[in-house]
């Protein structure tokens, strides 16, 4: 470790100024208006804790959105970066497709959400959809089945636009395991470790850094998920694929609430907060090395 | 059982590049179906290529120009934002320094705000700075909020590093930068490929801000050519899958560039262990 | 080290905290500080400083979300084409093209909050109530009164409509519309039915209809629940008087009234029974597309469709001539003006306000309105705006519903234009509830009343 005072000022400079200038402002805004009544276009109002008690005791919509959003946390750092990080381990056998499916694997991510939004629409569409066509197609009898508007499977649809396309982990994870040296592989196996044994006892533990790195980064993208919930949808039916970035949405471009919409983001960054805390204590990232 | 094993990776990988790949060719199909096809679910190879629908999409939106701009905006953005976070990143896995946990906090917190919430105080802060409704205003955004993941990405490579590549280069006599431009930056090559390409896609994919942070066609990108097919009664679902395609092109081929990159550290001979 | 990140998330939230108590005790400050920002803006965007010399023009902005694939989009441009050559020298219109219309509505309200709304700009889904709160909407009676040739085409039909009750008017509406819906007249007749003349009739026609192996409605519960809520509206507004006034009123303080509730559990009948099997949260692109492939009877709808019935990337084949228009059941239809155009200049420079008014008057005027009703299909606001010949005999759909109109009893508006945008968010997430019975029409009702006493 050293010990460089004016290098790491300098090295920091940059990033601690444009964290200024872009976001801490805002979040002065964001923490100092969930204090206020503030609609678009009216005067500002002190009214101290009435939002957070409001949104805690009154509104059950808000209280499901939390519930969904931690649901749908727990999902992505678990779930869905096992996807990714199972891959990656597969791919990195250096097979002659392992390049083909990374990049395959990865395209999901290219596509703008304005289409991903229609095509989910269209493959789950009831009436002409692929799914419910093969499905009808298999079983010989017409299948409706109406995957984003049923109370029953709406949660489950909507998860699934994005629960499994972890191309984004598997390339964190590979860029990683290229850090290894062959000499640590060559080692195991004279050992006579199979190269399941490698796997679990060579490369996971090597990878722990990244691995909780790529559970912050799925952990917190479910802090920003919206836009294709708002296409498939709109958090319904009634609140029931409700999540907070899609309720802060709603309050601030169709209640015109800024005050109450930015009272729901400082629970939601505090939410976030702790949601860090656990990921890093679980991964030590806090500790040096 | 290792047979057992290698059919299950066989199927595992299939259906991952199935899911993966539907998404994909149906896009590709669909901008060269009509409208009514798209809607009627016709499966399949549309009836004979028309490229129609590329013709609609470059005469009813201005992609050239938002072409120019995306290029521009995305590369800069993530050109500045591997620099800054590459340095942040550095000093808080190798310095000792007291405010270590709030700079951590700081490049966190951008993963956590809400972007609903700050489309209004961002539109307050450019308009005020002349920022507004400039390439440059969109190009600080980008790169301020992009900063969390490629610090993440960054901290945790540099992390794996034995740091006796960088103590030999002190023995030798090199200074702190030199060091780190000459010994740490060559390595962290991965690392930079993807944080980039997760950067560039960011920026080149941002509907939202785009549109709020900027007041003319000239200053724009191409997310926003999207939307000039989708109006209330009258969308061209087949002219928005071509305008899809039209930009989804620069990010795959950037990716398949910097994919090389990602695990170019094997060949350029490894240091974990 | 370990506790360091929780410390200092403490010391943040604190410093936040007190920074942003202080900021809100000088509530003065910050609105003033918001007012001179906004100032600045306008002057950036236009670029060039406002003219030194009589031979620079005055630029004012506008903004429009009639691009692209919009009906409009032909009949916006040439229409503001022809200003910049009319008014060359004098005045240039700084156009921002907002595509689709959620997206208008977003940047619009976020520009209302700090007041820098464009000069002029259409004020649907509230932007208007918006515009007039922050100050920035001007009042046009005086300037209507002060114009009679301008009062000649706007008439006094939209004026009222979009007069407050303190005889201000803050925007001038952009067209007129009146709408029955359209049915598929291959399908009626072979099952020998014709446009039904009370809902019993009309329920009964869908199950003929089902019988004779047709699906009756297109209907769609997904962005805005357009067509299903016509129908709903449709059948409030023909209630009698009771009905008809609640679908003449904005923003309603209550859905829980006998006529919503009956409607609600008709419309819930329907949707289980008679429509596809994807209309429970179908975008308005399926419903269309259901009627325009020959696959569904009716579809309630505006006269802006009738040119997709001739296009054939969207429509069959000679679809054209299989279509009919009819008037909703009890005689109804809808009849109303849309908000239309405000001027937010208040505040600004003298040139940049009369300019900026005189856009105003270009694009309500006659010149305007014949081209959008040539181009674009949109009813002009008075009868002083001729209607060609030529015009008549290619839209005889147009003539048929003018006709009916004459015989119409019930006329009523939409439930877009009378709701607030909580309420109609509210109705696209609670119909796939009233269709899977895990709510009744009473509670959905309930919904909607609490939903449109959230917003302000």
């Amino acid at each position: 470790m050293k010990k460089n005072t004016k290098w790491v000022v300098l090295f920091l400079l940059p990033g601690v100024l444009l964290f200024s200038f872009i976001l801490l402002s805002s979040l002065f805004v964001l923490t100092g208006s969930s204090f206020t009544d503030w609609f678009i276009g009216s005067k500002i109002t002190f009214v101290g804790l009435k939002n957070y008690i409001y949104l805690f005791t009154k509104d059950k919509v808000f209280i499901e959105s939390i519930k969904n959003t931690l649901i749908w946390i727990g999902l992505q750092s678990t779930i869905h970066v096992t996807i990714g990080v199972i891959v990656a381990l597969l791919l990195s056998k250096k097979k002659w497709y392992s390049s083909a499916v990374r990049t395959i694997f990865f395209i999901p991510n290219i596509i703008s959400s304005a289409a991903l939004g229609m095509l989910f629409l269209c493959v789950m569409n009831p009436q002409f959809g692929l799914i419910n066509g093969l499905v009808s197609r298999i079983t010989g009898d017409r299948f409706v089945q109406n995957w984003y508007n049923d109370p029953k499977t709406a949660f489950l649809s909507v998860t699934l636009t994005w629960l499994p396309y972890a191309g984004l982990v598997t390339i964190l994870v590979m860029a990683e395991m290229s850090a290894i040296s062959e000499e640590l592989f060559e080692a195991a196996k004279i050992d006579g470790a199979t190269s399941f044994q490698i796997d679990m006892q060579i490369i996971l533990p090597l990878m722990k850094n990244i691995i909780g790195t790529c559970v912050v980064l799925a952990a917190t993208s479910m802090l920003q998920k919206l836009d294709v919930i708002m296409m498939t949808t709109s958090g319904g039916p009634g609140s029931r694929t409700m999540n907070m970035p899609m309720y802060i949405y709603k309050t601030v471009f169709s209640n015109n609430n800024y005050s109450l919409a930015n009272t729901q983001g400082v629970i939601l960054i505090v939410l976030g907060v702790v949601v860090l805390k656990i990921i890093r204590k679980v991964f030590g990232m806090d500790k040096e090395d | 059982m290792k047979t057992v094993r290698k059919v299950l990776a066989f199927i595992f990988l299939s259906f991952i590049c199935i899911i993966s790949l539907v998404p994909f060719i149906w896009v590709m199909f669909s901008s060269f179906k009509t409208n009514s096809e798209i809607l009627s679910g016709t499966v399949g190879l549309p009836t004979g290529f028309h490229i129609s629908n590329y013709v609609t999409a470059f005469k009813l939106a201005p992609i050239g120009t938002f072409y120019i701009n995306s290029i521009l905006v995305a590369l800069f953005a993530t050109v500045l934002n591997l620099i800054i976070c590459s340095l942040a990143a550095y000093v808080v896995v190798r310095c000792q320094f007291k405010a270590k946990g709030i700079i951590t906090l700081m490049f966190s917190l951008g993963l956590i705000i809400p972007g609903a919430a700050l489309i209004q105080p961002l539109y307050t802060i450019l308009s005020g700075a002349h920022l507004y409704n400039t390439l440059s205003g969109l190009v600080l955004v980008y790169t301020a909020l992009g900063m969390p993941t490629t610090f993440y990405v960054m901290v945790s490579y540099i992390k794996t590093i034995p740091y006796s590549l960088e103590e030999a280069a002190y023995i030798d006599g090199s200074g702190f930068v030199r060091t780190f431009l000459q010994v740490v930056l060559p390595i962290t090559r991965p690392a930079f490929a993807t944080a980039g390409v997760i950067q560039f896609l960011f920026a080149w994919n941002e509907f939202q801000f785009a549109l709020t942070l900027t007041g003319e066609t000239g200053k724009r990108t191409l997310p926003i050519a999207l939307y000039y097919f989708k109006s209330a009664f009258a969308s061209d679902y087949g002219a928005m899958f071509a305008a899809t395609v039209v930009v989804a092109i620069p990010s795959i081929i950037t990716f398949i560039i910097l994919q090389k990159q990602v695990v170019a550290g094997l060949a350029a001979g490894s240091v974990k262990g | 080290m370990k506790n360091r990140l929780a410390k200092s998330l403490a010391c943040i939230m604190a410093a936040t905290l007190a920074l942003s108590l202080t900021a809100c005790g000088s509530e003065k400050t910050t609105e003033e500080t918001v007012v001179s920002t906004s100032t600045e803006t306008t002057e950036t965007s236009t670029s060039t400083p406002e003219p030194a010399s009589d031979s620079e023009p005055v630029e004012i902005s506008y903004a429009t979300f009639m691009v692209g694939t919009h009906a409009s989009a032909q009949a916006e441009a040439e229409v503001i084409a022809e200003f910049n050559k009319l008014y060359e020298g004098k005045i240039k219109v700084n156009v921002e093209e907002l595509p689709s219309d959620d997206a208008f509505v977003d940047k619009m309200k976020t520009l209302a909050s700090s007041k820098s709304l464009p000069d002029v700009l259409i004020g649907k889904n509230g932007i208007r109530e918006l515009a007039v709160k922050n100050g920035q909407a001007v009042d046009l009676k005086p300037f209507l009164d002060a114009d009679p040739d301008w009062m000649t085409y706007v008439g006094e039909g939209a004026m009222n409509y979009n007069m407050e009750a303190d005889g201000s008017v803050y925007s001038i509406s952009n067209q007129r519309q009146i709408y029955g819906y359209f049915y598929n007249k291959e399908m009626f007749d072979a099952v020998g039915i014709t446009p039904a003349k009370t809902w019993d009739e009309w329920m009964e026609n869908n199950e003929k209809l089902l019988q004779g192996g047709y699906t009756p409605l297109a209907l769609m519960t997904g962005e805005n629940a357009w067509t299903t809520n016509l129908w709903l509206a449709a059948y409030i507004g023909s209630q009698g008087d009771e009905g008809n006034k609640y679908m003449n009123t904005p923003y309603p303080e209550s859905y829980n009234t006998e006529p919503v509730i009956n409607g609600l559990t008709m419309m819930q009948e329907c949707l289980q029974k008679y429509t596809t099997a994807d209309a429970v949260g179908a975008i308005y692109a399926n419903a269309a597309n259901a009627f325009e492939q020959g696959q569904t009877a009716m579809i309630a709808n505006g006269l802006w469709m009738t040119p997709d019935f001739s296009d054939t990337t969207k429509s069959i084949e000679g679809f054209k001539d299989k279509v009919g228009v009819a008037l909703y059941p009890e005689n109804g239809i809808f009849s109303q003006y849309e908000v239309g155009y405000i001027l937010c200049t208040n505040g600004k420079s003298e040139e940049e306000q009369a300019a900026a008014l005189e856009f105003l008057k270009f694009k309500t005027g006659k010149y305007a309105q014949s081209v959008f009703l040539e181009k674009a299909g949109v009813l002009p606001l008075t009868d002083n705006v001729d209607i060609t010949d030529e015009y008549k005999a290619e839209n005889p759909a147009l003539v048929e519903t003018l006709m009916l109109a004459g015989t119409s009893k019930y006329a009523f508006g939409t439930i877009d234009n009378n709701a607030h945008e909580t309420v109609v968010d509210e109705f696209a997430v609670r119909y796939p509830e009233l269709v899977y019975n895990e709510i009744t029409p009473e509670e959905f009702a309930t919904f909607l009343t609490e939903a449109g006493n959230a917003s302000k």
